[in-house]
């Protein structure tokens, strides 16, 4: 059976008519095109397909897209504009938090949602958090710096 | 992998879809087991039946004398950012904020995390333990069956097929309870329990005991209401690594969760004496 699904991402709205087992990160990915998202173990292992769905941080691969039906979807491509990256994207950057970029995506995700949460995070918070977010390549410890020093600056909420 | 996707408004509509599809049907709360299932065809249903819309499953119910109602599609975000629980329940939203990612915590449900029967289940010693009943609905009824025999066994319930788990209710519990959870994994952050155990001290009816959790099909609940007034916890643990029946698999040999087993008692009591 296919449904049709009307979704707002990234302030855009989408309608989209969708088989029932489409998971939400499928539909992002291959029907409407928004390729930031990453599908990694696609079992709820590894984080690489957090996104915000109405507010709350998930894994877009254990959601099926009929069930995000109205709802609102934040992903990496909110983050920053074409010419300029976000705080948290920066902070990334500056801190070497990244090598391959596979786990970027949701790691941001992860620590945007964070730091909407909780503006003022321990590094605790900022572990739990990032926790989902699984990186074979820089070991965590620059990425959780870099959501440190965003945190420590107060400019969270610099994405789009 | 091709299905209808349903999503009742009321406990009845779903009663309805379970009665006329039966084995047939799946039931969809957070979907963090499901999901699973069905994409390695574990799960082949025709009909998916999602609880999100129904009103009264969402329900986290705190009522006046002290009982508890957890509808089946509440997360387990939700009980441990509940502070009235928190103080309340320490070990069930301790083992409740032990379970996989933030992200997974924020769909996956109680009700859920129950009925999956995973013996690992981190909330289900604190639910043994505080008397949790899960209350089974059809389209013609309904019936509250204790949590130790809702599980009969790994990854089964007692649930029928024209059957749902609407939620949990814990009763109310004497006065000055308390419990904690204790977990042993391999890595901080994101594991399964290699062994698992919550404690529960009930000084109005004398109470204490400990569940145990990863190391036997069902949950194993210890008895020790007879050292209330003088708590031994080398005697507790032994008796705790005398009640299970671990198995080895690729997380733990049975050897390593029996000794794990009686390090987590040690803890608990390490808790409980403040």
């Amino acid at each position: 059976m296919e449904y049709d699904v009307r979704i707002t991402v990234n302030g855009e709205r989408y309608q989209a008519r969708v088989p029932a087992s489409l998971t939400l990160l499928r539909m992002l990915r291959e029907v409407l095109h928004l390729t930031g998202t990453k599908e990694g173990c696609s079992i709820g292992e590894c984080g690489a397909c957090s996104v915000i769905l109405d507010g709350k941080l998930v894994n877009a691969c254990m959601v099926l897209a009929v069930e995000c039906d109205g709802s609102v979807v934040r992903t990496v491509e909110g983050e920053g504009a074409m010419d300029k990256l976000s705080d948290l994207q920066q902070a990334f950057v500056d801190n070497h938090a990244l090598q391959c970029g596979f786990c970027t995506p949701g790691m941001l995700m992860a620590a945007r949602e964070l730091l909407e949460r909780k503006p003022d995070p321990t590094d605790d918070d900022i572990i739990e958090a990032m926790a989902g977010q699984i990186c074979r390549c820089t070991g965590y410890e620059t990425a959780i710096e870099a959501v440190r020093r965003v945190a420590r600056k107060g400019q969270a909420g610099g994405g789009k | 992998m091709s299905f209808v996707y349903e999503r009742p408004r009321t406990a009845e509509d779903l009663g309805k879809l379970l009665a006329s599809h039966g084995q047939r049907a799946c039931v969809l709360a957070g979907g963090t087991d499901l999901l699973v299932a069905l994409r390695a065809g574990h799960a082949r249903p025709e009909v998916v039946a999602d609880v999100k819309a129904i009103e009264e499953l969402r329900e986290l119910r705190h009522e006046a004398d002290g009982r508890l109602f957890i509808g089946a599609a509440v997360t387990i975000n939700r009980i441990v950012d509940d502070a009235r629980l928190r103080a309340m329940h320490g070990g069930l939203t301790g083992g409740a904020g032990a379970i996989a990612t933030f992200a997974i915590r924020n769909r996956a449900t109680v009700v859920g995390n129950v009925s999956n029967a995973s013996p690992c289940a981190d909330t289900v010693p604190a639910l043994a333990l505080l008397g949790a009943e899960v209350e089974l609905r059809s389209a013609t009824g309904s019936r509250r069956i204790g949590l130790r025999d809702y599980i009969v066994g790994v990854k089964q319930t007692a649930r029928r097929a024209d059957e749902f788990a609407a939620g949990i209710h814990v009763p109310a519990q004497g006065k000055g309870t308390r419990t904690w959870f204790c977990k042993r994994q391999r890595v901080r952050g994101h594991d399964l329990a290699l062994a698992n155990a919550a404690l529960i001290h009930d000084p109005e009816h004398k109470k204490l005991r400990v569940a145990v959790g990863s190391c036997s099909p069902r949950p194993v609940v210890v008895e020790l209401d007879d050292m209330f007034d003088k708590p031994d916890a080398e005697e507790a643990a032994k008796r705790a690594m005398a009640s299970i029946a671990p198995i080895s698999d690729v997380r733990a040999s049975a050897e390593y969760r029996t000794d794990m087993t009686g390090m987590l008692v040690r803890r608990l009591f390490d808790a409980l004496r403040g």
